[in-house]
């Protein structure tokens, strides 16, 4: 507990304690896999957008209420540095835009306006890489790392073919990314709730 | 600095040891409440690895030395009893890692 590096060690291993139930991942993919649905069927993103403000957000937090933390308790992280997050976020979505047009600089996309839908899923991928890549970075989970690379190659995989309407490279990005995330978060949830049974009675621990 | 001065330094160091702080269990428990901003009792039980009464206790301990903070409050109508380091355990912690680094400087190679 000398060194700064073991308190850093300490709030890792917090956070990763938090983050065993695979809830994020489970809501991200069922998020994505709706908002690849409202983006085909209606066109629009703002329903999509409201409904994760909303419902997703008090959802995620009712579970955590209810089924994470009277397993392995509760422990809230301070938020950090709003500069250094706000830095970081616009970081990774300078680098998906530049990634973006440098790939439409290359094809000969950039002067039809049309086009660029084509390419946005890799826009979209680095830009959700950069969330993995937060959340891995506080925690030292390998596994957001792997997510983290595969939303990335996902977004150059889903740029490549032609759709018709434009929308469907985003759709298919979107889709696809829900549908590895659910299968992780459903194989994590069900080995927490394994390794943590239901606690005998819903009261907290009073110190004596 | 004469190494009867040395001595004297190192007693001294030695005898300001923070004896609430000192104990590893309540040393990990300050350490978990500085990165958290709150934490419940079942988080500290998994995190130390300590028995409930063991932690109980410390925490008592701790909290007597107005290093820990404790606040009840209801989430969605479940109790729930958070821990909070205060300032002053913030300035203990700090300062026992002051005085444990310096002991461990004036060591002899």
């Amino acid at each position: 507990m000398l060194e700064t590096g073991d308190l850093k060690r300490i709030e890792q291993k917090a956070f990763r304690h938090t983050l065993q139930d695979g809830l994020v991942e489970l809501t991200a993919g069922v998020y994505l896999v709706i908002l690849a649905g409202f983006l085909q069927f209606t066109g629009g993103v703002v329903v999509a957008l409201a409904l994760f403000f909303l419902i997703g957000v008090p959802l995620v937090r009712h579970l955590k209420n209810r089924v994470t933390y009277p397993r392995i308790g509760y422990a809230s992280f301070a938020q950090g540095d709003p500069g250094k997050l706000g830095l970081f976020m616009l970081g990774f979505l300078l680098l998906g835009l530049a990634a973006m047009v440098t790939v439409l600089v290359i094809t000969g996309d950039i002067s039809v306006a049309r086009k660029w839908y084509r390419w946005m899923p890799i826009f979209i991928g680095i830009v959700l890489s950069g969330g993995f890549i937060g959340l891995a970075a506080i925690s030292g989970l390998v596994r957001l790392w792997v997510y983290a690379l595969f939303s990335v190659g996902l977004g150059v995989a889903w740029s490549i073919p032609r759709f018709e309407p434009r929308m469907e490279n985003i759709s298919f990005y979107l889709l696809s990314m829900g549908l590895f995330l659910i299968p992780w978060g459903l194989i994590l949830f069900v080995l927490f709730l394994r390794r943590y049974p239901a606690p005998a009675e819903e009261t907290s621990h009073d110190v004596e | 600095m004469t190494s009867s001065e040395h001595e004297d330094d190192g007693s001294r160091a030695t005898t300001d040891i923070d004896r609430v702080v000192h104990e590893p269990a309540r040393l990990l428990i300050l350490g978990l409440l500085y990165v958290v901003e709150s934490a419940d009792f079942l988080f500290l039980l998994n995190q130390t690895g300590l028995t409930k009464g063991n932690l109980s206790s410390h925490l008592s301990k701790l909290e007597d030395a107005g290093y820990v903070q404790v606040n009840k409050e209801f989430v969605e109508k479940i109790p729930r009893t958070l821990l909070r380091i205060t300032p002053k355990g913030r300035e203990a912690l700090q300062a026992y890692r002051q005085g444990m680094m310096q002991i461990l400087e004036d060591l002899p190679d």
